[in-house]
């Protein structure tokens, strides 16, 4: 990824990506013939013929071998500036976002009220403590859910699965608050992994993210973690898996953990967000600064924080009686950009697993000018 | 390391190499012959779950097929905190708005 401090000298003026012209009128046909000789989805814009995709290099040549064979124009894709800002976010805001009557801070400052798109027909899974299934925000919609809790039911007792389900795809139109969730119409997967005292293990963790992708989930929000050592690395079992499940189209997002005091101390990211295919997810508050908890300090051997999004003082569901909460943590960042994830998928059908994981870095928004820290971007909807 | 601690059951996942993910049940035979206990087998992420003994983790690591073992790790949350807000009845509106 691009940081910040990137010299502009040293900044490839391509971004990694080729778009390919397709001959006039058979834009739909292409996207298999393409996948067929790269081994990747294409992004297509039918109405334009034309398809972005992204590969390495290997990918990049077989790529090239197949236009020459079929005669189609490949050249690199460029990175393109705007003139006017759709450079920092809320460049100009001063004071602390705040939620309106109509919507939580965080959709405010993503875009994801100005968004087109509302997560429909993307799978999403929630891993988690579970779901209160007769939340009346939830309770008239189809969700698909299953315990690898033993003796425990899906139903959640604690909380936090409700919260995080919620933020990702929680009603465009709740019952008693106002809209939280980000991807209204994705549809729903809740895997409970975690007991009803938030805690898990890797068996149960592996075995929702087994079930997920196999139910052909493009995202998948694991907002759990524990402590990783810096200098020792990442799990190579979990990367392996979140490798395997990039492949098979599915996207892992999680939080980096909270240890860390800012600006004194800054804490490792914490593992599995630490595995560099899996998207590490830290938290901003409401000046849209990192928050003074969110971890995500250098790591040479081990990844970093991939991208931020809103984790301080955030509306979401919460088991009845209560129905709702206001939460904080990278735990609650993650399922944001799970839901931001969804309509991303949404809006690129053919994007998944690692063309939506560039999609979703590439879509992300500097912090304000006062905010910025190298490499920090913010999550932002199509 | 003592002799008791080489004979500790501990819990563990086993990733196995992408070519023998269609046939993980060699890779589990293998394992049991070791005294691995499978739990489960994932065959979507090419994983087995299990306990084995502390030492024979070695050895497991060295079977054909098994690129990483990894003794399990505890997972929580990563909420700060949490605080409950009820849902504003109409009840309490009206009377917000008197």
């Amino acid at each position: 990824m691009t940081t910040e401090s990137t010299p502009l000298a040293l900044r490839s003026p391509s971004t990694g990506g080729s778009l390919v012209l397709l001959p006039p009128g058979t834009g739909r046909t292409w996207p298999r013939r393409l996948r067929n000789a790269m081994g990747v989805y294409p992004v297509l814009f039918d109405r334009l013929d034309a398809a972005l995709v992204y590969g390495d290099a290997d990918q990049t040549r077989a790529l090239h071998r197949f236009a020459e064979a079929y005669g189609l124009l490949v050249e690199p894709e460029r990175h393109v500036h705007s003139t006017a800002a759709r450079g920092a976010l809320n460049a100009g805001a001063r004071r602390p976002l705040r939620d309106t009557r109509s919507a939580t801070w965080g959709l405010q400052a993503s875009g994801v009220l100005d968004s087109p798109y509302s997560g429909r027909g993307v799978r999403l899974a929630i891993l988690d403590t579970g779901l209160d299934l007769q939340h009346p925000d939830f309770s008239q919609r189809a969700v698909r859910s299953r315990s690898f809790v033993a003796g425990l039911p899906v139903h959640d007792r604690n909380g936090h699965g409700t919260c995080c389900a919620g933020i990702a795809v929680g009603p465009e139109r709740p019952r008693r608050a106002a809209r939280y969730g980000v991807a209204p119409e994705a549809e729903l997967y809740v895997a409970k992994v975690l007991d009803d005292d938030a805690n898990g293990t890797d068996g149960n963790v592996l075995a929702g993210i087994d079930w997920a992708v196999r139910s052909g989930c493009a995202v998948i929000s694991i907002s759990l973690g524990t402590p990783a050592s810096e200098g020792v690395g990442y799990s190579r079992v979990f990367e392996r898996i979140a490798a395997r499940a990039l492949a098979a189209g599915s996207l892992l997002v999680a939080p980096a953990g909270n240890a860390s005091q800012r600006p004194d101390t800054v804490a490792p990211v914490e593992h599995p967000a630490n595995c560099p295919s899996v998207l590490g997810v830290g938290a901003l508050n409401q000046s849209l600064a990192l928050a003074s908890f969110s971890n995500g300090g250098p790591d040479a051997v081990a990844g970093g924080m991939d991208v931020a999004a809103p984790g301080t003082a955030v509306l979401s569901a919460a088991p009845r009686p209560t129905l709702y909460q206001v939460a904080s943590g990278t735990s609650i960042a993650a399922p944001f950009v799970a839901g931001v994830a969804a309509l991303i998928a949404e809006a690129s059908p053919h994007a998944r697993g690692a063309t939506l994981r560039m999609l979703l870095l590439k879509n992300a928004r500097p912090l304000p000018a006062r905010r910025r820290l190298a490499g920090v971007r913010m999550v932002c909807a199509p | 390391m003592s002799s008791s601690s080489q004979h500790e059951r501990v819990n563990v996942a086993v990733a196995v190499a992408d070519d023998l993910r269609d046939c993980l049940c060699e890779v589990v035979a293998a394992c049991q012959a070791l005294g691995f206990e499978p739990a489960s087998t994932l065959s979507d992420i090419g994983v087995l779950t299990g306990s084995a003994h502390v030492g024979a983790l070695p050895e497991l690591r060295e079977i054909p097929g098994v690129i990483a073992v990894e003794v399990e790790r505890p997972f929580w949350t990563q909420a700060l905190a949490r605080r409950a807000r009820r849902a504003r009845t109409r009840a309490q509106s009206r009377l917000k708005r008197r």
